[in-house]
C-alpha cells in the first residue's frame, strides 16, 4: 500500500506503480476517482485498458509536468517544451495510438493536446496516398467515388 | 449524427490489420483533425469513407470552427482611387505579407462590390454591381448564388441596405434586404419593402415595415453582426438600428446624446457591438471605443489620444487588442493603444481601405 501522499496505479497487465498524488491527479479521471471515493486513495487504482509500458510513459510525462507546475524555476517553460518535443519524437506509431487512447480515457488534457498536435503535423500538407501509407489505411472508395471527390476541390490536391 | 458515422463501414475496416488509427475514439480523431487547415481537410476526405463522413459531420464542422487557437486571417476590402473599382483580398496574417487570395481569382465576376458583409463563421455575403448576391466561403471556394428577390413592380428603387447574420438558435444564415421606393406619379414614399433570405430554405420572405427604412441608416463597413442581431448607425447619429435575425423584426437602441455631434461608426470589439468615435484633428487626434453592454448601456473601453496620431478613420479591432486604422495618407495601419505605436501594414497603395475584418476558415457548406 502506498504511503500518505502517494497513490498506487495498476496497469491492465498487473504492473503496479507508486506515484505521488500530485502526479497522478494530472489525470482528471483519477482525480475524480480519488475525490469521490476515499478508498482509492488508500488502495490500488486499476487503470483499465492501459498496459505497463504505456502507463510508465504516462507517468514519466505527468511527473515532469507536475513538477514544473509546482516550481517554475527548476523546470522552466523552455525545458518543458524540449521535453515535450523529445517525448513525442521518440514514440513509434503504435505507442502514439496507445497513448492517445490512454490520455483521452484518463483525461490528461495537456498530453492529449500534445499528441493530437503531433498527429496533425504528420498529416498536414500530405497527399491522400501518402497518408494512407503512413497510417496504413485502406482506400475503400470505388474509382468512381474517388474521381468524384477529387473533382470537388481539385485545387486542394 | 454519431449514429450515422458509426454505420459507415467501420466494422469491416476494423477487422483488417494495421488500422489502429481508425480504432481511435471518434472524439480523438476530431481533436486531431480540428487542428488542420481547411485545405488539408478537403484532401483528407479522399483518404477513406469514414474520414470523409466525419469531416462533413455538423459536429466536426462546429468543432473545427470554434477551436480558439486556429489561425485568424485578414479580409481586406479596398477601393482604388484611380481605377474606381474595389477588390477583396484575403491575407494569411496582419502583416499583409505572403500571398493574398483574391476573390476574383476564383469566380469571374465584376470587381466592384457595393456590399461586403461578414465574415461570419467563415462566410461572406457579397453584392455586385450587376445585382447578383452571393454567399462565399473563401476557404472551400464555394459560392452560393442567391435567387433573385422580387422587387415592387412599377416603382423606382431609391435606396437599399443589407444586413447579414444568423439565427442564433438554428444557425441558419440570413440576409436582410430593405428597399425604399419613391412613387413618381403620386410623389410619396412607399412603406419600405423588407426581404429576408434564409439559406436553409433558399428562399426570400417579404413583408412591409414602416419602423425601419434604408434612408434612415448608414451602411456598415465594419462587421456589425453580433449575437443574433445586425446593426446599422442611424443617419442622425443619435441611435442604432438593429435587425433581430431570430424573430425578423427591427429594434432601436439609444446612444449617448453626446455622440450626436461626433464622427463615429459601428464595429465589433471582442465580438461585441462597439462604437468607434474618431476625431482626426491634427492637433489632438483621438479614438474612443464604446462597447454596448447589457440593457443598451454603452461603456467606454478604450481611449487613445495624442497630437502625433496620423489617423483618418478607425476601422475595427484585431485579436491582440490593437486597432486597425486608415492613416491620413491612406495607409492601412495597426495601432497598439498601450504603447501608442502605429505599425504600417503592407505597401502603401493608392486606395481607400473600406473594410478590414479578421477571418477564420470554416468548412460550412453552402449548397
Amino acid at each position: 500500500m502506498a504511503s500518505k501522499g502517494n497513490l498506487t496505479l495498476k496497469s491492465c497487465n498487473g504492473k503496479e506503480f507508486i506515484v505521488e498524488e500530485k502526479v497522478a491527479v494530472m489525470s482528471t479521471t483519477i482525480k475524480n476517482m480519488v475525490d469521490v471515493d476515499d478508498s482509492f486513495a488508500q488502495g490500488v487504482i486499476p487503470i483499465i485498458g492501459v498496459d505497463g509500458k504505456i502507463l510508465a510513459k504516462l507517468i514519466e510525462y505527468c511527473k515532469e509536468h507536475a513538477e514544473a507546475d509546482e516550481d517554475e524555476e527548476v523546470k522552466s517553460e523552455e525545458y518543458l517544451k524540449k521535453f515535450d518535443e523529445k517525448f513525442v519524437d521518440e514514440l513509434n506509431l503504435n505507442d502514439l495510438y496507445d497513448l492517445l487512447k490512454a490520455s483521452n480515457y484518463l483525461e490528461i488534457t495537456k498530453l492529449l493536446n500534445l499528441l493530437c498536435q503531433k498527429v496533425a503535423s504528420m498529416i498536414k500538407g500530405k497527399k491522400p496516398e501518402e497518408i494512407r501509407r503512413i497510417f496504413n489505411i485502406k482506400n475503400d472508395f470505388t474509382p468512381e467515388e474517388e474521381e468524384e471527390i477529387n473533382r470537388q476541390n481539385p485545387w486542394a490536391f | 449524427m454519431i449514429q450515422r458515422l458509426q454505420n459507415i463501414e467501420r466494422l469491416p475496416l476494423a477487422m483488417t490489420k494495421g488500422d489502429k488509427f481508425l480504432q481511435l475514439p471518434e472524439d480523438v480523431i476530431m481533436e486531431i483533425f480540428s487542428r488542420l487547415p481547411v485545405k488539408s481537410l478537403l484532401r483528407l476526405k479522399a483518404v477513406c469513407k469514414y474520414w470523409c463522413a466525419l469531416i462533413h459531420s455538423p459536429i466536426f464542422v462546429a468543432k473545427h470552427l470554434h477551436r480558439q487557437k486556429n489561425k485568424q486571417n485578414l479580409l481586406v476590402h479596398r477601393y482604388h482611387v484611380h481605377g474606381g473599382d474595389s477588390a477583396l483580398s484575403l491575407f494569411p496574417d496582419e502583416y499583409l505579407a505572403g500571398t493574398s487570395q483574391e476573390y476574383q481569382d476564383h469566380i469571374p465576376t465584376p470587381t466592384y462590390f457595393s456590399a461586403v458583409l461578414g465574415p461570419l463563421d467563415g462566410i461572406v455575403f457579397l453584392y455586385n454591381d450587376d445585382h447578383s448576391m452571393v454567399l462565399w466561403n473563401p476557404a472551400t471556394r464555394e459560392v452560393k448564388h442567391l435567387p433573385p428577390s422580387v422587387p415592387s413592380s412599377s416603382l423606382s428603387l431609391y435606396s437599399h441596405v443589407f444586413g447579414f447574420g444568423k439565427d442564433p438558435e438554428t444557425n441558419d444564415f440570413k440576409v436582410v434586404y430593405v428597399r425604399d421606393y419613391w412613387d413618381d406619379d403620386v410623389e410619396i414614399w412607399h412603406v419600405p419593402l423588407v426581404s429576408v433570405y434564409s439559406l436553409s430554405t433558399n428562399s426570400w420572405r417579404q413583408f412591409k415595415d414602416y419602423t425601419f427604412s434604408s434612408l434612415r441608416v448608414v451602411k456598415s463597413y465594419a462587421n456589425t453582426y453580433s449575437n443574433g442581431f445586425y446593426y446599422w448607425r442611424d443617419i442622425s447619429n443619435c441611435k442604432v438600428f438593429a435587425f433581430d435575425l431570430r424573430n425578423e423584426v427591427f429594434l432601436e437602441i439609444k446612444t449617448p446624446d453626446t455622440f450626436k455631434s461626433m464622427q463615429w461608426n459601428l464595429g465589433l470589439y471582442n465580438d461585441s457591438l462597439a462604437i468607434f468615435v474618431c476625431n482626426p484633428s491634427s492637433n489632438n487626434a483621438s479614438v474612443d471605443i464604446w462597447v454596448m453592454e447589457a440593457e443598451q448601456s454603452w461603456i467606454k473601453k478604450v481611449s487613445i489620444n495624442g497630437p502625433l496620431l496620423n489617423i483618418r478613420r478607425a476601422l475595427g479591432s484585431w485579436k491582440t487588442g490593437d486597432i486597425f486604422i486608415e492613416t491620413g495618407t491612406l495607409q492601412l495601419a495597426l495601432l497598439n493603444p498601450s504603447i501608442m505605436e502605429i505599425r504600417n501594414l503592407g505597401p502603401r497603395i493608392n486606395c481607400y481601405c473600406l473594410q478590414v475584418s479578421s477571418y477564420k476558415e470554416s468548412l460550412i457548406r453552402l449548397n
